[in-house]
């Protein structure tokens, strides 16, 4: 093919020519379309935001009301003031009777803490907000220079006089440690100048540092 | 940033960097500073690749709303030209699959059989040519198969070199000589008869 033949006449009839004027009409009205979603779409999109608002809401009045573990109450406990403790007191003995006629928990308190000890009150869990549907007691006390806190409840398992390890570790900044004996559960958090959850054993375990845990 | 149209041909690339921001921002006179600068560029295109003033109108249409809804997404790497000129080249391509779609017997596949049909009666061609040369070989050109059809309007309707089609088009520059190639052999014999009517 003799491309130099061609070539000219294809420019000539292929030349670029001027859009049409309502061009411009033609995609305005498009924009405007484009833009603006036809009713029944918008009707759609707003069903789905408001679906998803209702689950969003759902799930964190779900959330916010999920039975709480013992670490939870735990840590939840080293922030309570004065005014959330239904007790308040120092003395270990009332607190063991308080404790007894509230919830049937029996705390094997020796009646004398630690000099290093400062009780400051307990909290009633009521039964529901735990998992296992059984009250529990919140006792928050000082630890020379940390705070801490000690949950009890209910145990699926009786068990003996004798620490049963359960878990530890940390929770929202806090240390904890958990044990069953003789058919309670038994949580202390602490948060502080001292990171070892076991300060917080010296409430029971008078006086001195910590036993080792006995399993 | 509000922009005067009637200023766009004052300095034009100061003019479209400023529309270009100012249509990322949303500034709806900057977006018409862009139409009138492109317009006749877009249609030409569409017009040459599809041999339709009516389905040209809509390519044009559809590629000035793609400019529009995607024109975010334009960073400066590349001209603002080249990527207009992807934007109507998809247009155009995405047509002709609609198109083929609902038209299969104008697949191109069956275009060398319907050549037998256009053979042409030289009293009767003689005439239609005369009158209507410029639209007959548009309507050549549209007879094209796709991938040649669209390099032929890139090299004639926009003047733009092998480098710059095989750029647009994201293939080699030997494939683009190809395919012109091509397209020269299938239209010669009908552009032939066409020179005589017009001699």
């Amino acid at each position: 093919m003799n491309r130099d033949l061609h070539e000219p006449e294809l420019k000539r009839h292929l030349a670029p020519v001027k859009a049409p004027e309502e061009l411009w009409d033609r995609v305005r009205s498009g924009k405007v379309s484009y833009r603006e979603p036809r009713p029944v779409a918008m009707m759609w999109r707003r069903a789905a935001v408001a679906v998803a608002a209702i689950v969003v809401v759902a799930g964190v009045t779900v959330w916010l009301n999920r039975p709480l573990s013992n670490e939870e109450l735990a840590v939840r406990a080293l922030n309570h003031s004065l005014d959330q403790m239904e007790f308040r007191s120092e003395n270990l003995a009332e607190l063991r009777t308080w404790v007894k006629a509230g919830t049937g928990l029996d705390i094997p308190l020796t009646g004398r803490a630690a000099p290093s000890v400062r009780l400051i009150g307990a909290h009633v869990v009521k039964a529901g907000v735990i998992r296992r549907g059984s009250p529990a007691v919140e006792i928050s006390y000082r630890v020379g220079d940390s705070d801490a806190a000690l949950v009890i409840s209910k145990a699926p398992l009786q068990g003996d006089g004798r620490h049963a390890f359960v878990r530890s570790g940390s929770y929202h900044g806090a240390n904890f440690q958990s044990w069953t004996m003789r058919g309670q559960m038994y949580t202390i958090a602490s948060v502080g100048a001292s990171a070892d959850a076991r300060v917080g054993c010296m409430l029971c375990h008078s006086p001195g540092a910590p036993r080792p845990l006995e399993n | 940033m509000v922009l005067d149209v009637s200023q766009r041909d004052v300095n034009h690339g100061v003019n479209q960097c400023e529309a270009i921001v100012a249509c990322q921002n949303g500034d709806d006179e900057a977006f018409r500073v862009l139409f009138e600068t492109h317009k006749d560029r877009v249609y030409s295109i569409a017009l040459r690749y599809v041999g339709d003033s009516t389905a040209a109108m809509d390519i044009a249409q559809e590629t000035f709303l793609k400019l529009l809804s995607s024109i975010q997404q334009f960073r400066g790497d590349a001209s603002f030209e080249s990527w207009l000129y992807r934007l109507v080249v998809n247009c155009c391509l995405d047509y002709h699959r609609k198109r083929r779609r609902f038209l299969p017997l104008l697949d191109d596949a069956l275009d060398e059989a319907l050549d037998l049909f256009r053979a042409p009666n030289d009293s009767a061609l003689h005439d239609l040519l005369r009158e209507e040369q410029a639209e007959r070989v548009q309507q050549l050109v549209a007879q094209l198969p796709e991938e040649q059809r669209m390099v032929v309007v890139l090299r004639y309707t926009e003047d733009l070199s092998y480098e710059e089609i095989a750029d647009l088009l994201g293939c080699r520059r030997g494939t683009v000589a190809s395919r012109l190639n091509r397209a020269h052999k299938a239209l010669e014999r009908r552009l032939s008869h066409l020179r005589k009517v017009s001699q």
